[in-house]
């Protein structure tokens, strides 16, 4: 075998290669999340207490561990430190750098703090007036927006950090402490028995709060979301990859074996048996096994630059690289294996026929009903298409698929992009104030009324369907005063809310609990049940808040009382610790924005490399079959006076149309399928991402995608034209 | 008319070169049936491709009543080839994946010739119009490609080996076939072999060795097919 007329091998190994390094890369990601997770000992649930003396009484009630999270915040200049101890045994920091600070000179930084200000250890910190020197740098399972400031400011890792320091450190600072507790049900309590568990303790009078891990959005975001976005897209690269790398290597199988059609039936005319001539072709099995191994061992190479880009975009613990025999050895026998027995059984499928219609190389017979079809009278370049097309379906499919790949990957991009800018114009939109405060104290309902577009409730929301809301968020909003609005989601409209009689859900809830307009949803607020029925829905793509108007919720009775102590709008109000619980900015809402357009601007780009990647090494695995496939003809057909781009037109015009065809279909496929999709994923998590026709996405990956087949087109024509007579008859 | 002086080819074989043609010059008249013979290696196909415009010569010019065609661009040899010649080869070279009808309208297309009904009697193809290249003995693919390369009425018809893997009835058949033809059509056979009795049936024959003319022999009364041996 020359390694020069292997071309389609090379594209094996390349093929592998590729596919490896994702799979590698995705596998090691979830992997490594999994052990951070089994590391950290998470907590199931957050607890606050009214009296802090009852919570042994009530871990042996409930059946919980618990670790109290107590801590200081402290406020200088600059930035916001919120200090713990280094003595947890739920939610334990995993260092990626150094260790735990031991002596009262160190301390340990968050690992967004030390990135953003580019810290490394041993550096020095000043807190107040005391400088320490960095001992490590750690993550906690809140990494990608733990709560540092307590006074409403947002999650910034530039000016705000988690610290930990030792016990005598932590007492000689002043600041008042404030206590939590992170609690993890015992190993004997049942998934069953830990969800009633919660539900008890939301009802039980003592405790104050309690939110479980799957609805703290600072723990679900950092690690689960970051696995559910791994198991996301390792099946997209699975499906596309996987089924693209399929089709090519059984192609390319397909291929080399009718190129030597001939030769194998002299081999068989001359009394081979089949067995004997159709066995090398076990030979594939070593080019796709060592494709698979150096696309194993490549992906050792690539990976770190995924692996650091990622964590730096998602601020997620270190994903670490091992090597697992067990996999290498899966990943590489395995395919080599199938594809050797997959050619082994073509090519003794090829042998059947007989040794004369082989040497000849005539037309297969399966495609003979389709060869049939163009016994009709074409004009010659009619009748080259058709026949090129019809007796290449594996070509058209792959073709197919060049123009699918782009359009699909290219618009779930673009979509991705859009639905980012949407969701944050609808951000700012609804968020026409200054700030959100929320008061120490209860405060008159008559007092606020004047000054306060909206206030909001704690609550649990029961749907029809039976699906529960345990952090709930009831809304109620002044007709005339709120700034803050709603958009219709089938009017896109802005939503009258005075004239609501009921309430008003967003999109993702509709989508997870099925709502519609006119279904009744039950509201709890302190153990007391309201029924009000949804009469409009809203266009928000995540929160769990419903929204009324004030005379609704005081004609429900939510308002029945006279001092309230809710989130309020304040404009121009600045956070006093004495009176505020927390004073929330819209500046913060901008910041948060603008955090997820970068985490969606990086979802984008893979795909739109992987569509554009997949797209061009299809397209020239298309180009270089058919052109070399047609070798002969195309010399005799420049012989009789064909020029180069008659030729061009004639052999390759043909899959032009179809990978458009195939374009068409990806488009369908984006709106369609990928709606499908996200509805599911919108009922498995808190997102609801809106997928609808976008014109401008699709004229953008039409462009994309005819610029990149042109060029590769126009490489593939220089290699057409390259081919001459002498050459086609020297061999 | 088609004149030839002092063609050179030359090919690097390792360190060595090869002269494949060395300082060849004929001359060859319209309508006349030229056979090229000689030993494997002696240079005869590469004259076939060079005076075809199918490759270009070191150096020496080969000219078609005045026009000549070395150093003609990629484009201007295309549209030479295209106006005044056309191949039969011994592999036949038709597009399996065509009919016999769409294969000889490969050629008459190029002229825009739409009548081939004639060319496909003449050659006793008829009937055969829908079948496939694998459908059809060597013969009949044989005429088949003498059909699609007469259909675009060419001035000179250049056939390497055309009889080759043929049997001598068939072989005949054939060679009886072209002069026929080039009777009824008027245009000039140049045909590369290694059966000297086909020579017999030549209007010119020219001996090659070596990259060189040996000897060109013009016959007067060229033999008929039928009279011939082989």
């Amino acid at each position: 075998m020359k390694f020069k007329k292997q071309y389609p091998l090379v594209l094996v190994v390349v093929c592998a290669v590729f596919i490896c390094t994702l799979l590698v890369f995705y596998l090691q990601s979830i992997d490594s999340i999994k052990k951070v997770l089994a590391h950290q000992n998470q907590q199931d649930f957050t607890l606050t207490l009214h009296d802090e003396g009852i919570i042994t009484d009530l871990s042996n009630k409930y059946s919980f561990s618990y670790d109290p999270m107590t801590y200081k915040v402290i406020y200088d200049e600059k930035n916001v430190y919120r200090i713990m101890q280094n003595t947890r045994h739920i939610d334990i920091p995993l260092y990626s750098e150094g260790v735990a600070p031991q002596k009262t000179t160190e301390i340990a930084i968050d690992k967004n703090f030390s990135q953003d200000n580019k810290l490394a250890l041993g550096d020095p910190v000043t807190i107040g007036n005391t400088t320490y020197s960095i001992s490590g740098i750690f993550t906690l399972p809140d990494a990608i927006s733990p709560l540092v400031a307590d006074n409403g400011v947002g999650y910034k890792p530039t000016t705000q950090a988690l610290i930990l320091c030792s016990e005598e450190v932590y007492s000689n600072w002043d600041e008042q402490e404030k206590t939590s507790y992170a609690g993890r049900f015992l190993e004997s309590v049942s998934e069953e028995q830990k969800q009633t568990n919660l539900e008890e303790m939301l009802m039980d009078s003592q405790v104050k709060s309690v939110m479980s891990k799957e609805d703290n959005p600072q723990i679900l975001s950092a690690l689960s979301a970051k696995e559910k976005m791994f198991k996301i897209s390792l099946i997209s690269a699975l499906s596309f990859f996987g089924l693209t790398v399929l089709v090519l290597l059984i192609t390319i199988v397909i291929q080399s074996i009718t190129e030597k059609k001939s030769t194998m039936g002299v081999l068989k005319a001359l009394g081979y048996a089949r067995i004997q001539i159709a066995k090398r072709y076990f030979l594939i099995g070593p080019f796709v096994l060592i494709g698979a191994a150096v696309g194993y061992l490549v992906s050792y190479v690539v990976s770190p630059l995924f692996i650091n880009s990622m964590n730096a975009t998602f601020l997620v613990p270190n994903v670490t690289q091992n090597f697992d025999p067990v996999q290498f050895i899966l990943f590489t026998t395995v395919p080599a294996l199938f594809f050797s027995v997959m050619a082994f059984v073509i090519a003794i499928f090829s042998l059947r026929k007989p040794p004369l219609e082989m040497i000849r190389n005539g037309t297969s017979v399966k495609l003979n009903f389709l060869v049939k079809r163009i016994r009709i009278t074409n004009p010659f370049k009619k009748a080259v298409f058709k026949a090129i097309v019809l007796n290449n379906i594996l070509l058209v499919f792959l073709a197919l698929l060049t123009g699918f790949m782009a359009s699909a990957n290219l618009q779930i991009a673009f979509s991705l992009q859009a639905m980012s800018d949407k969701v944050s114009s609808l951000t700012f939109k609804g968020s026409e104030y200054k700030s959100n405060v929320r008061f120490i104290e209860a405060k008159e309902m008559k007092f606020l009324d004047a000054e306060t577009p909206y206030f909001s409730e704690d609550c649990k929301i029961e749907f029809p369907d039976g699906g529960v809301l345990n952090n709930g968020q009831f809304m109620a909003l002044s007709s005339s005063l709120s700034r803050f609005k709603l958009y219709s989601i089938q009017k896109q409209e802005t939503i009258d809310i005075s004239k609501q009689e009921g309430i008003v859900v967003n999109d993702w809830m509709r989508k997870k609990y099925d709502l519609s307009v006119g279904d009744t949803v039950k509201i709890y607020v302190n153990n007391v049940v309201y029924q009000l029925p949804i009469t409009a829905i809203e266009q928000s793509v995540y929160g769990e808040v419903v929204y009324s108007n004030m005379d609704v919720a005081i004609h429900t009775g939510l308002l029945e009382k006279e001092e309230y102590n809710g989130v309020f709008t304040k404009d121009n109000v600045e956070f006093d610790s004495k009176r505020h619980l927390f004073v929330s900015k819209f500046e913060d809402v901008l910041y948060a924005s603008s955090q997820q357009k970068g985490t969606y601007f990086a979802l984008s780009f893979l795909f739109i490399i992987i569509g554009l990647a997949l797209s061009i090494l299809t397209i020239s695995i298309v180009m270089k079959i058919i052109i070399s496939s047609n070798r002969k003809y195309l010399a005799m057909m420049k012989a009789f006076g064909y020029t180069n781009l008659e030729c061009n037109r004639i052999v390759l015009s043909g899959f032009r149309i179809i990978a458009y065809i195939g374009f068409i279909f990806g488009t369908l496929y984006a709106i369609v399928v990928t709606k499908i999709l996200f509805d599911l994923l919108a009922k498995a998590s808190t997102i609801a991402i809106p997928m609808t026709p976008d014109s401008k996405a699709i004229a953008l990956s039409l462009v994309i995608f005819a610029v990149s087949y042109e060029v590769i087109m126009l490489l593939y024509r220089k290699s057409m034209n390259a081919v001459s007579l002498q050459e086609v008859m020297m061999k | 008319m088609l004149r030839i002086e002092n063609l050179v080819k030359s090919y690097q074989n390792g360190r060595e070169l090869l002269y494949a043609l060395n300082a060849v010059s004929l001359s060859i008249d319209d309508e006349e049936f030229v056979v090229i013979l000689g030993p494997s290696g002696s240079g005869k196909s590469t004259l076939l491709n060079v005076i075809s415009g199918l490759e270009q010569p070191d150096s020496g010019s080969v000219t078609y009543d005045d026009y000549e065609i070395c150093g003609l661009n990629q484009k201007e040899m295309t549209l030479f080839r295209r106006d005044k010649t056309a191949f039969i080869f011994q592999a036949y070279y038709l597009l399996p994946f065509l009919t016999v009808e769409s294969n000889i309208k490969m050629g008459a297309d190029l002229k825009g010739n739409k009548n081939i009904s004639d060319i496909i009697d003449a050659l006793g193809l008829g009937g055969l119009e829908k079948r496939l290249p694998y459908e059809l003995s060597g013969g009949q693919q044989q005429r088949v490609s003498i059909a699609r390369a007469l259909a675009k009425k060419p001035d000179f018809l250049f056939c390497d080996e055309p009889t080759g893997a043929l049997d001598e009835e068939t072989s005949k058949q054939i060679l009886t076939f072209l002069k026929q033809l080039q009777k009824q059509l008027k245009f000039t056979i140049i045909m590369v072999t290694h059966n000297a009795s086909i020579a017999q049936i030549a209007t010119k024959v020219i001996k090659m060795t070596s990259g060189k003319i040996v000897e060109v022999t013009s016959n007067a009364h060229p033999r008929d097919v039928n009279e011939i041996t082989w």
